[in-house]
């Protein structure tokens, strides 16, 4: 689970414009689930994902990833939580590498370069041989119905193709946890049922989901586990198990 | 004082490595009072953010001290055309009462420097910052030394003054001058080459079964260090006799000249490489089992041993040669 207590997170911190966009959060998020958070622009949910997605540094607070399953480098050691928090960036890099999967609102493909390549792309700096990594992206684009798509530049792709390429590129290199930041909001309502029917196979094959979302078609949804509300940068609500 | 290249480079990089050491050696402090890994409070993560700054600006900073060694003698050699009298860095050290404690500082920060880097390579590989104390309480006593080195450059090249009459090396280092460099050139040569050998050969051999074993990490430190002092005695002793393949002349700076191949440099950078990492060896044995670094200690200690058993079998080796080959060949022996 992903345990995260007193987050806070302040930008120009000290100045006039200080600005909280992260309130002193505390939640605990459990595994092979669908966690969605929900709420208005400007409440920190982004922000909040990019810290347990260890892109961020909170300004205060920890993050524990406890008995995630992922390749830690020194998990081996028996170590059964690790505070990401005050992870020196080294860290972070393999962490953010194994253990978490992105897909953003704007599900930021590279342009002038291939499907199959964008989808390859997470996997070169893990050192693991191009040919198995190939071999996998091209499994994943046979997944999502994109395998005529492989060799096309991603320009190229309708909407719903590209969310569906950003979908099987955080899944390249086999993450115990799916990051996805409004995913819907460059979708219509079928491309969105579509998305959540992919986010429930995710998590038929035990992979954890975190959707900050503030589409009905999301947080409605029957396969969401958990809903956390937030407002201004604060929790408001939390409800899990429904 | 002396607007030469080199020696404005070297106030230059004293300048630097103090104003740096003083920046950190302040957030080294706070740190050692503040540190607190179970809070999660905006200080601490500041802290923690600042260390990682911190350590990094350092380690590059200490290197620029590691090479500023060799610059500095090289500096020292370099101006010896300009006084009378000096025939090496020997001479141009001795113009002024600051020339040889500035040297001597410089080789102890050298060592202190290099065991701070391989305390900063571990720290850095541990996800959990396990020596951050230990590497801040060794900063708080690197970092008064390196200014003070900075004073003592500062004083040395400001009172170098073109016109004074200087003693050749041949007096400074003779049997009859006298001195700490006078004792070191009348010791005893036979004495000195068993101590010597004697000396490398317990080195490679303990650093053998520690590279082999991973034991006696202790002994292969402390017996590598001795044997560094006794490389250092030995240098002008006996061995630079051999080099020069003259009885009489024990200077340590001349090694540094063309006419030898500047091969003083390679002796050096041997020796003090090889004492480097074997101290760093015995430094890093107390925290071998500490949880985050129980397998990065033994695999950087075995590294280290390495660096040490290759450095001081170079440098022996190099010795021996010159033994052998030298036209010059020591039959009286005491």
């Amino acid at each position: 689970m992903i345990e995260l207590s007193g987050i806070t997170k302040s930008f120009n911190s000290g100045r006039s414009n200080q600005f909280t966009a992260v309130d002193n959060v505390s939640l605990v998020v459990k595994q092979q689930q669908v966690t969605v958070f929900k709420g208005p622009s400007g409440s920190g949910k982004t922000s909040l994902l990019t810290m347990i997605g260890c892109m961020a540094r909170p300004t205060s607070g920890r993050i524990f990833l406890r008995g995630v399953a992922a390749a830690i480098p020194f998990q081996g050691d028996g170590v059964e939580a690790v505070e990401i928090t005050s992870l020196p960036e080294r860290f972070l890099n393999e962490i953010r590498r194994s253990t978490f999967g992105f897909i953003f609102q704007q599900f930021n493909l590279v342009k002038g370069i291939t499907v199959l390549e964008n989808v390859m792309l997470p996997a070169y700096p893990t050192g693991e041989g191009r040919a198995l990594f190939r071999a996998r992206a091209l499994g994943l684009l046979e997944q999502f119905g994109l395998s005529r798509h492989a060799a096309q530049k991603v320009e190229l792709l309708s909407g719903g193709e590209s969310q569906r390429v950003a979908i099987a590129r955080s899944l390249i290199n086999n993450p115990s946890i799916i990051i996805a930041d409004e995913p819907t909001a460059h979708l219509d309502s079928k491309l969105s049922h579509e998305f959540m029917a992919i986010v429930g196979r995710l998590r038929g094959e035990g992979k954890s989901v975190l959707i900050a979302s503030h589409d009905p078609i999301v947080f409605d949804s029957p396969l969401v586990d958990a809903l956390v509300e937030m407002r201004d940068g604060a929790v408001l609500d939390s409800r899990g198990e429904r | 004082m002396i607007l030469h290249p080199a020696s404005l480079a070297l106030l230059l990089i004293a300048l630097l490595v103090s104003a740096m050491g003083g920046y950190a050696g302040y957030y080294g402090m706070r740190i050692l009072s503040r540190w607190d890994p179970q809070s999660g409070s905006e200080g601490q993560l500041e802290l923690e953010r600042r260390t990682y700054l911190i350590s990094t600006i350092m380690n590059y900073i200490l290197v620029l001290e590691l090479m500023s060694l060799f610059l500095f003698v090289y500096t020292a050699d370099d101006l010896h055309t300009l006084f009378t009298g000096a025939m090496c860095a020997a001479g141009t050290l001795a113009v002024n009462s600051f020339g040889y404690p500035a040297l001597l500082l410089k080789i102890v920060n050298f060592l202190l420097a290099g065991v701070w880097l391989i305390v900063n390579y571990v720290d850095n590989r541990g996800y959990d910052y396990p020596l951050i104390r230990v590497k801040y309480e060794l900063l708080n006593l690197v970092v008064p030394l390196l200014i003070l080195e900075s004073f003592l450059l500062f004083a040395y090249f400001a009172g170098v003054k073109p016109d004074v009459i200087t003693s050749c090396c041949g007096s400074l280092f003779s049997q009859q001058s006298g001195g700490f460099s006078g004792d070191l050139a009348s010791l005893p040569h036979l004495p000195m080459q068993i101590a010597f050998f004697s000396g490398m050969a317990l080195t490679l051999s303990s650093g053998l079964v520690f590279y082999l074993k991973g034991r006696a990490g202790y002994l292969f430190s402390l017996v590598s260090t001795v044997t560094f002092l006794l490389a250092v005695a030995s240098l002008v002793s006996f061995i630079c006799l051999y080099i020069y393949e003259l009885p009489s002349h024990h200077c340590p700076f001349c090694l540094l000249q063309k006419e030898y191949s500047y091969i003083g440099y390679f002796l050096y950078a041997t020796l003090f490489s090889g004492a480097v990492a074997g101290i760093g060896t015995g430094v890093l044995m107390p925290f071998r089992d500490v949880g985050s670094l129980a397998r990065i200690i033994p695999t950087v200690q075995r590294h280290l041993a390495a660096v040490t058993l290759l450095c001081y079998t170079l440098f022996t080796l190099i010795t021996v040669w010159k033994m052998i080959f030298s036209a010059l060949k020591l039959t009286t022996a005491f």
